[in-house]
């Protein structure tokens, strides 16, 4: 499993670039209406008030002295109240925080000759805007304050929307880009282990299903290639074993005096390699299903059939345990494992463990020479023979690199160590639950 | 004993002919035919003790002439092929091959799992063939032709060749003493090791595979002076 970076997920990105976006139109939107209306900062309800206001003092400037206090009586509502001021108040300088913007389109706002002397907070929720008429009567004008004056109405509804449109969009993005993306990902992960090698749905946006359709046609570019070669091998194989099988039987007709034993020998040779060949190119489309098996009769068999053969070999282990696995590509690698160890050494121990961390362990040991450190990784690849192997063992060098692919296809492992005094220690690793349709690396 | 009459069914013609001569030196009759009509005339005309039939033939393949003749006898029959494909073994012992060998074989290894086939024919009584459905006992589950054996868990218990039909002959001879030399008939047909351990080793790695205490074994018990004797209930399923 891939390491869940919330941060360089595509639906994280996409989700933080349309924010960063958000913000950006939000700020733009905000300064264009600051800038050319001032009165933006205000609410529609201040906005309104105002306007009775600008007309209220109009009708002030056009009445004589005597008559405004009438007018004003005629204005009195809930939103504003208005009265007369006899003597200039105390306070000249405004209490009440407004930008300089809005205040000088508030005095544009007032007809000429009047202007705001002050606007000065009374209590908490009350404040007042002193007002100069040309003929320097005093006016002041109570109105409460607005609790959205800071938040203007018009970018308030906008973030919502953008909030909302942001968290839609980011739905839409983890469905349609995210998981299609994933799920190609996961395909390419999977392909190549067991059984898992049908095509990916071609689905999501134009850019996803052109990868998916190049994928696939990949795909079954390498699945014709593997059949290709395991086809031409099967053929090889075929046609040298009819001649092999002549060859076999003409020894058999051979003079007492010729050289029979060594010729059946070279013939038993040829075979095991077109087998080990043929076994190599199988590991690469498993058709076995997985099963339960015993696995210490699996692994008690085979050390019982070396033993018949003459070789000394222990087993140590339990008695019984049921693993989820391939008991003939698991045979095939043991038998291999094991073949090695007898050929190199003169005593086996195969030691079979299940561990604490839900695998289990078959360990094969014998005290050969062993492996110098820097040859075991090459060991395990195809093809590849130490000196040692290359003088004395017949055979393709593809016995460990079975081996390590059935581990593979457990989703296990086969790793290599040195046995003390000396010797080599193979040891296969394999889940007891078998092998997993999750994806695996490696 | 007189000498077996073992008819070669196989489409190339030196390896036909020369099976034919090594069995003949080594005291068998044999007849050859190439495919499927001339081994059909071979089997109307002579009494055929064994046949040795390949599985790539010309026309009808091996496997479908193996399944039509069981149909009709019961001649041993032992299976050719050059893949040595364990699918295919399972196949063609499904098909009610008594054996199979794959190419290239050893003219000697041959012989001899022609002579085990037709010592086990003839081990077994007229009209006794071997169980070709699954047995039960004790929770355990055999079955002759998917050559499995499944423990109580139901988890398949991997056997050699030998000791599956040794341990194949008990199910079907349960409650009845069986000898060491008839267990030996009985349980060597297929073994593909040349070497042939002593029917007590195979018992011995039996007990160690299914029972629970393998030195005070509840299945396979030792009659004294007499050979081995399967206790288990034995059932069909």
């Amino acid at each position: 499993m891939p390491m869940f970076n919330f941060s360089k997920r595509i639906a994280t990105q996409i989700v933080v670039l349309l924010a960063i976006s958000c913000v950006v139109a939000l700020a733009g939107v905000a300064s264009i209406y600051l800038v050319m209306a001032p009165e933006s900062e205000l609410s529609p309800a201040a906005v309104r008030r105002m306007a009775t206001f600008v007309s209220v003092v109009r009708g002030l400037e056009a009445l004589p002295p005597s008559g405004r206090a009438q007018l004003l009586a005629a204005y009195q509502d809930g939103e504003l109240t208005a009265s007369l001021l006899d003597q200039r108040p105390d306070l000249h300088s405004d209490t009440v925080p407004v930008s300089e913007r809005l205040r000088s389109w508030l005095d544009r706002q007032v007809p000429p000759g009047a202007r705001i002397l002050a606007i000065q907070s009374r209590g908490e929720r009350q404040f007042r805007a002193i007002t100069e008429l040309s003929d320097g009567q005093l006016i002041a004008f109570n109105a409460a304050f607005d609790d959205s004056r800071h938040l203007p109405f018009p970018i308030v509804l906008t973030t919502a929307f953008m909030l909302v449109s942001t968290a839609l969009l980011s739905v839409w993005a983890v469905v349609r880009l995210a998981s299609p993306l994933s799920r190609f990902a996961a395909a390419a992960d999977r392909f190549g282990t067991q059984g898992h090698d049908a095509p990916l749905r071609e689905q999501g946006p134009t850019e996803i299903r052109q990868a998916a359709r190049a994928f696939n046609r990949m795909q079954e570019r390498i699945l014709r290639l593997i059949e290709d070669r395991t086809r031409m091998l099967m053929a090889i194989s075929h046609d040298l074993r009819t001649p092999l099988t002549r060859l076999s039987l003409r020894v058999e007709e051979l003079a007492e005096d010729a050289p029979r034993q060594r010729m059946r020998e070279d013939i038993a040779l040829m075979d095991a390699s077109i087998a080990s060949a043929i076994s190599y190119v199988r590991e690469g489309g498993v058709t076995e299903a997985v099963e339960t098996a015993d696995l210490p009769s699996l692994v008690e068999t085979i050390c019982d059939r070396f033993e018949d053969e003459g070789h000394p070999i222990v087993y140590e282990g339990p008695r019984h345990l049921a693993v989820r696995c391939l008991p003939l590509a698991l045979e095939r690698a043991l038998v291999n494992l094991v073949d090695n160890a007898v050929k190199f050494g003169s005593s086996v121990t195969v030691r079979l463990a299940a561990t604490g961390t839900g695998d289990v362990s078959i360990e094969v040991e014998d005290d050969g020479p062993g492996i110098p450190d820097a040859e075991k990784p090459r060991v395990l690849e195809p093809f590849y023979r130490t000196d040692a192997a290359r003088r004395n063992v017949s055979g393709f060098g593809l016995g460990l690199a079975i081996a390590l692919a059935v581990a593979r296809h457990h989703a296990g492992t086969l790793t290599l160590h040195d046995r003390a005094p000396h010797g080599l220690r193979a040891r296969l690793s394999i889940p007891l639950a078998g092998p997993t349709d999750t994806v695996r690396k490696g | 004993m007189r000498s077996p009459h073992i008819l070669v069914v196989e489409d190339d013609r030196e390896i036909r002919t020369m099976v034919s001569r090594f069995l003949t030196k080594n005291g068998c009759r044999t007849t050859m035919a190439g495919d499927a009509p001339s081994m059909g005339r071979a089997l109307e005309t002579a009494r055929i003790d064994l046949i040795i039939l390949d599985i790539m033939l010309p026309g009808e393949d091996g496997l479908s002439i193996c399944r039509r003749l069981r149909t009709t006898s019961s001649t041993p029959i032992i299976m050719l092929t050059a893949a040595g494909d364990p699918v295919a073994r399972v196949v063609g012992l499904e098909m009610g091959a008594d054996d199979y060998i794959a190419k290239p074989f050893d003219p000697h290894e041959l012989l001899a799992r022609i002579r085990a086939v037709l010592r086990r024919a003839a081990a077994l009584p007229e009209g006794t063939e071997a169980p070709t459905h699954a047995l039960r006992f004790a929770d355990w589950r055999i079955d002759p032709v998917a050559r499995d054996l499944r423990n109580p868990e139901g988890a398949r218990v991997i056997l050699t060749s030998a000791e599956f039909d040794l341990l194949l002959a008990f199910c079907s001879h349960a409650n009845r003493t069986l000898t060491r030399d008839q267990l030996l008939d009985l349980s060597q047909g297929r073994s593909t090791v040349a070497v042939n351990r002593s029917v007590d080793v195979l018992v011995s790695r039996i007990r160690r595979k299914i029972e629970h205490d393998p030195r005070d074994p509840a299945f396979i018990k030792t009659v004294r002076a007499g050979g081995y004797i399967f206790t288990p209930q034995v059932e069909m399923g």
